[in-house]
């Protein structure tokens, strides 16, 4: 029993860091005043190229350190790269962000499909790696593990680096007016498009980063052809949730983790705990776990959008001509 | 003669213009991926991908070409309107999703004929629709925000549903797919008016009925007071309302409008029995109502456009079907449809450039003359 509660907690971490690295990633480019709809897609980039990076290395027999190193930056870098892509078009040509957010999306999964199809000659659309670099057991005693990595810890970092950025420095202040009231910022001499363009990075380079967080730690494989499976949306929800705030972000991606877990482990977690087979003959599947966190922030929307801290300027293209 | 002149200076044939520029370069894109992956089969394999399969196939497969645009249109419908009342409807998926429900529980769990099944769908969709229409107008909620929850609610709640208490639809032996509805109700099917032994097996009237649409939205946005007061709270919904018009009702009448293009286009896909629902597959959502923002945008929000526009995409991708899968998989129309609908957000651009370079040529042209 103690060990169904272990498992619990080992997938509640890593769901609940990952979905935390990636509302981060809407959350500043969201406080910046640009929407990212096309975290999802970011998402599936970052991952693909640092997997694929991962099992390149695998198979050279480098040390762990730099095959953890590697893999981290070429998720931050690719991830970032791609998310120039919305930058470009929706802060300097004022593109609708909606529109070429999805237009990511759908971009990212045909990428990864062919690519990986390609990569293995038209046969399978999945990566295989090796994930144990990345790994840290913890062994209480004989069969009772509790499996952390490494994501954990960057994942607490980049939470305490994130309030201390956003509220205790210039570049925070600067952001985050930015979002609010553009206007006023460009009067008093601030650069819109340039923190625009640093609130969108920090997005693609969070949200390759979450990727990884999310797809390495919990299978030995990649398939392609399922993405993120709707991960990155459900991590604009955990934002939302968290009213753009980190800390509150934090408690609200481990209260959704919690539910995504169960999603996975339900089955036999309800069995030991309460002795209960759930099937689905008894009308339970997987699927009533999965939808529990989108229904309870469409209600929580419903009833909260009126007093909502959602940054003012989002959504709108900074046009200098209408200050 | 001085009438197509003047349509060619106007700003719809711009914007016509400007589509196929998003069009070529998405193309060109796609060719030079291809080119860069095996430039040996490029350029065979490029012809095959245009031709759309025609080669291989003849009219049976222009008929499988029509009976995905048919859905692919009513998506496209569905973004479009709602975006003429300034709406962004990214729950399309949803609502599609919701419609695909409908129309397979009329024809698959009451067993009734493809009409009902029709009707249920758009009825799913429609209220699929109206609950960010309602939210937007009385809680405040922005529709893209709540449409993106509402489409990953509606496919857990669709494959949860034909788990537990519809498990009668699903077809345990091909892998956890509801039932194929040519073989479990044949009167499910859409109706083929007996050309399908001409046309090959995937016609049905579904292009016939997603025209007529087509033009009744056309109709119902330039032709009525309805389709005025929805633009016009489209360009300023405080005008409006200033004006006297219930614009708080037409975002929600808009909202059910588009959901129920939505549900009609599952409908038409999936009572023309092109595919059956994976139900324990959660982890995508179809790919027909995303390619409908494609569709929107690349017909420049005309209804008569998406005709066009939906023909183009299903062509595509039905190219893209009939290459060399080893060497290039069917993903690369989806490449080049992402290609060109990520263009297509910066139409505002290429018709400033297009602007630019006409009115270049008419000032070299004048200098000339002055010589």
């Amino acid at each position: 029993m103690v060990g169904q509660f272990l498992v619990l907690l080992t997938y509640m971490l890593i769901f609940g860091i990952a979905l935390m690295l990636v509302a981060f990633g809407g959350m500043f480019s969201e406080r910046s005043g640009v929407i990212n709809i096309g975290l999802e897609g970011i998402m599936v980039v970052g991952g693909f190229t640092a997997l694929l990076v991962l099992s390149g290395l695998n198979s050279l027999g480098v040390p762990n350190f730099v095959v953890i190193i590697v893999t981290l930056i070429s998720a931050i870098i690719s991830g970032m790269l791609y998310s120039l892509l919305l930058a470009v078009v929706c802060i300097n040509f004022k593109a609708d962000q909606t529109l070429v957010g999805t237009a990511l999306n759908l971009l990212s999964t045909s990428l990864a499909l062919i690519l990986t199809k390609r990569l293995s000659g038209g046969v399978s659309t999945s990566i295989k790696y090796n994930k144990d670099a990345f790994i840290i057991p913890l062994t209480f005693k004989e069969g009772l593990t509790l499996n952390l990595n490494i994501f954990l810890f960057i994942g607490i970092f980049i939470l305490l680096i994130s309030i201390f950025v956003l509220y205790k420095t210039k570049f925070g202040l600067r952001l985050r007016s930015c979002g609010e009231n553009p206007s006023a910022a460009d009067s008093v001499g601030i650069n819109v498009k340039k923190y625009r363009y640093f609130g969108v990075l920090i997005s693609g380079a969070l949200g390759g980063l979450g990727a990884i967080a999310y797809i390495l730690p919990t299978q030995s494989f990649w398939n392609s052809a399922s993405g993120v499976a709707g991960f990155g949306f459900l991590a604009l929800a955990v934002m939302i949730f968290g009213q753009w705030k980190p800390l509150r972000i934090f408690i609200v991606a481990l209260v959704f983790s919690f539910f995504m877990s169960l999603s996975y482990i339900y089955y036999d977690f309800f069995n030991a705990l309460l002795g209960i087979k759930l099937t689905a003959d008894k009308g339970v599947t997987k699927e009533l776990f999965s939808m529990l966190p989108y229904i309870a922030s469409l209600i929580l929307l419903a009833f909260s959008s009126k007093k909502s801290k959602a940054p003012k300027a989002e959504g709108i293209p900074y046009d200098k001509g209408a200050r | 003669m001085n009438k197509i002149k003047e349509f060619i200076k106007s700003k719809k044939f711009l914007s016509i213009i400007s589509s196929f520029v998003c069009i070529f370069i998405g193309l060109l894109i796609g060719f030079i991926v291809l080119f860069c992956m095996s430039p040996s089969d490029s350029f065979y394999e490029f012809s095959i991908m245009i031709t759309g399969g025609l080669t291989y196939g003849g009219i049976s497969s222009f008929s499988k070409i029509l009976a995905n645009a048919a859905p692919l249109m009513m998506t496209g419908l569905c973004v479009l309107f709602a975006y003429k009342t300034g709406l962004f409807n990214i729950g399309v998926a949803g609502q599609y999703v919701m419609g695909s429900f409908g129309a397979l529980i009329g024809v698959l769990a009451f067993k009734g004929n493809w009409l009902l099944g029709l009707l249920l769908g758009v009825l799913f969709g429609a209220l699929w629709g109206a609950i960010p229409g309602l939210l937007k107008t009385f809680c405040g909620v922005s529709e893209v925000i709540s449409g993106i929850m509402l489409n990953w609610i509606s496919l857990f709640f669709t494959n949860y549903s034909f788990q537990t208490y519809l498990s009668s639809c699903v077809d345990p032996k091909v892998g956890y797919k509801t039932y194929s509805v040519t073989y479990f109700n044949a009167n499910g099917k859409l109706p083929d008016l007996g050309l399908s032994k001409y046309l090959g097996p995937y016609f049905s009237i579904s292009i016939f009925i997603a025209i007529l649409v087509a033009i009744l939205i056309f109709v119902i946005l330039n032709k009525t007071t309805l389709g005025y007061q929805l633009k016009a709270s489209g360009l300023n919904k405080d005008a409006t309302r200033y004006a006297g018009m219930a614009d708080k009702r037409n975002v929600i009448i808009t909202m059910v409008i588009s959901g129920a293009l939505a549900g009609l286009g599952a409908s038409l896909y999936y009572l023309a029995d092109l595919e059956s629902i994976s139900v324990q597959l959660s982890s995508n959502l179809p790919s027909v109502p995303w390619n409908g923002i494609v569709i929107a945008f690349l017909s420049q929000l005309n209804p008569l456009g998406a005709i066009f526009a939906s023909i183009f995409i299903a062509w595509i991708s039905q190219g893209a079907k009939v290459m060399t899968q080893t060497i290039f998989p069917a993903e690369f129309g989806d490449l080049i449809i992402g290609i060109i609908v990520y263009l297509s957000g910066l139409t505002a651009l290429i018709q400033q450039i297009i602007l630019k370079f006409k009115h270049k040529k008419k000032k070299s042209l004048e200098v000339k003359e002055d010589k």
